[in-house]
């Protein structure tokens, strides 16, 4: 009788281990992403996207405004169409991706509190607004870097991520994004809603949009667009001709 | 022979003193710099009230590399947003309806698209869904944001004037082999130029020591 408790206190232990262990790596959505720029015009950006976070890959497949595929991984971005690829280095690193907080569970804290970054912000104050919220103040604690990078403020609800707002080391804000209809998808919360408004040096602003729906977690099927193969480039010119590796 | 010698280490010593100064004076914000000459044009824009307090902040740093969390609490000014009328409180505040009037438009655009996949830019682009509005169709742009680096500075000039640390800045913020070398190069372009400077003074101070 002994034994057979023991075993099913083992087995329960052992089970909330592998619960608590269980890593998320897949994420589908259906995107449409709204910006308003500056200069009083509008984008309207169509498709699904796919995040595969073993590869660091981000994968859109667009319909709108054309059909095209552009995917992320590194600092490379390849826009494919129909008779072209072309390249572009972007500096936003895929491991701070909606999608990658959001699989690692990593997104109430915006990934702040690991890796590099964690060497460059503490936390500085916390304190809570008339609503409830956890307000949150991230300050950079490394000297070297405390002209160049400003303060982070975010909102937290029930533990997860409402708003953040990033400043510039004069205070000056720079941008606010915030995160909107949470839901939870076979354990992994994310915002059906992400809205951006970025402030630009000239006192303009860019607000954008995304709406995601139809999230699948760790999808085992569509293997084929998660590897997407990476065009391979000649030389690392703007544009250049079609070819896959 | 002596006496160029002696007037070229003196001019040596002279110019490396006078370098150790003027940076240590740039570490304590003394200097006009880059940097206080984008809180000098911050000031002309915003209150100077609340820049008085920023300028005593920026000055008010320690000498240690990192600060500790309760450091930073007890520095901690609190200090309203310097730009588009944003106070600290309202920041984090989402104005779902002013989001809602901008994109009240686009969602019509939006929705027939969404109910329509087949539908591109070409095929709704004479209809009455883009009557009213300017469509940009860049969609890079779109999925992708921070192309650039802090301050839209190019990797290069990171490293040329903040050396080391400026590549260090630039491998933290990117993790891009490219722009780490860019700033690397722009490192090495500062120390070759500093290094011209001095060979010139110091062929300068022997031409004259000859004389």
């Amino acid at each position: 009788m002994k034994k057979n408790i023991f075993l099913l206190l083992m087995t329960f232990i052992l089970g909330v281990q592998v619960g608590n262990a269980q890593q998320f790596y897949r994420i589908k959505s259906d995107v449409s992403i709204k910006d308003k720029l500056s200069n009083g015009s509008f984008r309207l950006t169509v498709g699904k996207v796919y995040y595969d976070k073993t590869s660091l890959k981000v994968i859109y497949k667009l319909t709108f405004p054309q059909k095209e595929t552009i995917i992320i991984k590194d600092t490379t971005l390849y826009k494919i169409t129909k008779d072209s690829v072309s390249t572009q280095t972007v500096l936003a690193s895929n491991e701070f991706s909606i999608f990658h907080l959001s699989l690692s569970g990593k997104l109430a804290d915006y990934g702040l509190n690991s890796g590099n970054v964690a060497k460059i912000y503490k936390i500085s104050k916390v304190e809570k607004d008339k609503d409830g919220r956890v307000i949150t103040t991230w300050s950079v604690v490394e000297k070297q870097l405390m002209k160049t990078l400003g303060k982070i403020k975010m909102a937290n609800v029930n533990k997860k991520l409402d708003a953040i707002a990033f400043y510039d080391a004069n205070e000056k804000l720079l941008s606010q994004q915030f995160f909107k209809e949470y839901s939870n998808f076979n354990g992994v919360e994310f915002p059906k809603q992400v809205t951006q408004i970025s402030y630009n040096s000239d006192g303009t602003q860019n607000i954008q949009q995304t709406t995601y729906k139809n999230i699948i977690i760790d999808q085992e099927d569509e293997n084929e667009t998660y590897n997407y193969p990476i065009p391979v480039i000649k030389s690392k010119s703007k544009q250049s001709t079609k070819g896959t590796k | 022979m002596k006496s160029t010698i002696i007037s070229t280490i003196a001019l040596v010593l002279a110019l490396t003193s006078c370098h150790q100064k003027q940076f240590a004076y740039v570490q304590k914000g003394k200097v006009e710099n880059y940097e206080s000459s984008r809180i000098v044009i911050q000031r002309q824009v915003s209150n100077q009230a609340k820049n008085e307090i920023i300028g005593t902040t920026t000055n008010d740093i320690t000498e240690t590399n990192q600060l500790t969390a309760s450091e930073v609490l007890t520095k901690n000014v609190e200090i309203s947003s310097l730009n588009n009328n944003i106070s600290e409180n309202e920041v984090l505040v989402y104005n779902q309806e002013n989001i809602n009037t901008t994109f009240e438009k686009l969602n019509k655009v939006e929705a027939f698209v969404e109910q329509n996949t087949e539908a591109s830019f070409e095929t709704i682009k004479n209809t009455d869904l883009l009557k009213d509005i300017e469509l940009d169709t860049n969609t890079l742009d779109n999925v992708t944001k921070d192309t650039e680096l802090p301050l839209n500075i190019p990797a290069f000039w990171w490293g040329c004037f903040l050396g080391g640390l400026g590549i260090l800045l630039v491998y933290v913020i990117t993790e891009d082999k490219e722009q780490t070398k860019k700033a690397l190069y722009g490192c090495l372009t500062a120390g070759g130029v500093v290094a011209v400077i001095y060979i010139v003074l110091i062929a300068i101070g022997l031409s004259a020591g000859t004389f």
